[in-house]
């Protein structure tokens, strides 16, 4: 086993995560129990409320990092905010994909303008605003604090963006996780069980892809250093 | 304080001149706003029926795309004609900067709006005089609120490559959460309802002012440094 993973480059920490998503995928796919009306089709809730939960988490993070990036000038949270940007959006382009396969047999239709299917698809154009002023300003000295910035605001937005939403309509199932009666009381313990099991792996495997994501932007900072140190001792010899 | 106030005046009143000697950036507004009524009457072909229902949101669409183009044209000439530099070097607070050519938007957007009201009120048969003094708060709340983030985000879109799309792209995802209020608070005045009915929404607009007034001046200092 440990050769296989040495020979694929798994480190433990991505062990984990591997075990931890094939458990994932076992509790939520089959231990759970049948939800008696909406069928085997609210098993996807395991994969779309922890992967909305990463979404969210992820823009918090580049919002925070942006603040100490624009505070500290390092460029290492420069780095941070824009791999959570970009593993947040991977997950919150999951959250959309798997909001309407849920949506089509339980309401009847791919999408609605509910408040939290609205709220996602604002923070999904909120992500693609800040990768694409990541690509098209690549070029310029001082986009990395124009990105921080819009980390900063679009991070102080997310609440206003909540309540814009909340109080405009409402349709989305009633949130069974945040209840008045405590945390999760709106499940049963078996759904409650596979839901946190689900959260707590995809947070590892966030964590696990943003530790990849860093260590290939430090490696192509080094890859620019390197290119640079060649091209000014023989001029000419580096293509680009 | 005082002086940044004043540095603020300053950098308004120099462009409020350029702009009455040109007049080019309020008639483009002005007219651009009409052509989107105009279309969106094709897009709806709202009856009588409809268009109580329509309007708020044709309103709010015509004066943010106006509000867009007044902030991109607050910086892109003085970025084209390198005077942007000059502004830089001026003993000045950077902050006033951005409070001076918010202002200039503010006023703007606000002269288009004060145009536009009668137009709505021929074209589609609104009664507007019985609300005036709620939707001037209401116009005023979020046209700071809108303006501030497009101030922003402006001054940055001129730095890059694609800078006229770039605005919408960073402006309007944003600020959603105001022209989702805008357009329900305007939208509540016009079937006649009270302070009362649209309380969150006014909460809402006014804490997104204040808050996004204050987050832009400070962060203005950050995207106006070589």
């Amino acid at each position: 086993m440990a050769g296989i993973a040495a020979r694929l480059r798994i480190t433990p920490f991505g062990l984990i995560c591997l075990l931890g998503l094939v458990a994932t995928l076992y509790l939520s796919l089959i231990w759970a129990p049948r939800e008696r009306v909406m069928g085997d089709v609210q098993r996807i809730m395991y994969f779309h409320v922890a992967s909305a939960w990463i979404a969210e988490f992820a823009f918090v993070l580049v919002g925070v990092s942006s603040v100490i990036y624009l505070w500290l000038r390092e460029r290492k949270w420069d780095i941070v905010a824009y791999s959570a940007a970009e593993i947040g959006f991977v997950f919150c382009c999951f959250v959309m994909i798997t909001g309407p396969i849920w949506g089509k047999p339980v309401w009847g239709t791919w999408w609605t303008w509910d408040p939290r299917l609205t709220f996602s698809m604002i923070l999904w154009l909120i992500y693609v605003a800040y990768l694409m002023l990541r690509v098209y300003g690549d070029d310029m000295p001082q986009v990395k604090t124009f990105l921080a910035v819009l980390g900063i605001l679009g991070t102080i937005d997310i609440p206003f963006i909540h309540f814009a939403t909340m109080w405009w309509r409402g349709l989305h199932p009633d949130s069974l996780v945040m209840t008045e009666e405590g945390l999760g009381a709106g499940m049963e313990v078996d759904m409650r069980i596979a839901l946190g099991v689900s959260a707590v792996v995809f947070t590892l495997l966030f964590f696990y892809l943003m530790g990849r994501r860093m260590a290939l932007e430090r490696l192509r900072d080094e890859a620019e250093d390197l290119r640079e140190r060649v091209e000014h001792r023989h001029p000419g010899s580096v293509g680009v | 304080m005082r002086s940044l106030l004043a540095q603020s005046w300053q950098i308004y009143r120099k462009d409020m001149v350029v702009e009455y000697r040109t007049r080019e950036r309020v008639v483009t507004m002005f007219v651009f706003s009409l052509i989107v009524v105009v279309i969106f009457n094709f897009a709806f072909n709202a009856g009588a029926d409809v268009v109580q229902r329509v309007v708020p949101g044709m309103i709010w669409v015509a004066f943010a795309f106006a509000g867009m183009l007044s902030a991109s044209r607050s910086f892109s000439p003085e970025k084209d004609r390198g005077t942007l530099d000059g502004l830089l070097l001026a003993p000045i607070d950077r902050g006033s900067i951005f409070l001076g050519k918010l202002l200039g938007n503010v006023t703007l957007i606000g002269l288009v709006q004060l145009a536009m009201l009668p137009l709505f009120v021929l074209f589609f048969n609104m009664t507007i005089l019985p609300h005036l003094s709620k939707l001037l708060v209401i116009f005023f709340l979020g046209t700071v609120g809108f303006s501030s983030v497009a101030t922003l985000f402006a001054a940055v879109a001129v730095n890059t490559r694609m800078r006229d799309v770039m605005l919408p792209v960073l402006l309007l995802p944003v600020a959603s959460p105001v022209l989702i209020a805008l357009v329900e608070t305007t939208r509540t005045t016009f079937e006649g309802g009270d302070w009362q009915d649209m309380a969150n929404w006014i909460r809402l607009l006014s804490v997104f002012t204040v808050v996004f007034l204050v987050a832009s001046v400070m962060l203005f200092e950050y995207i106006m440094e070589e």
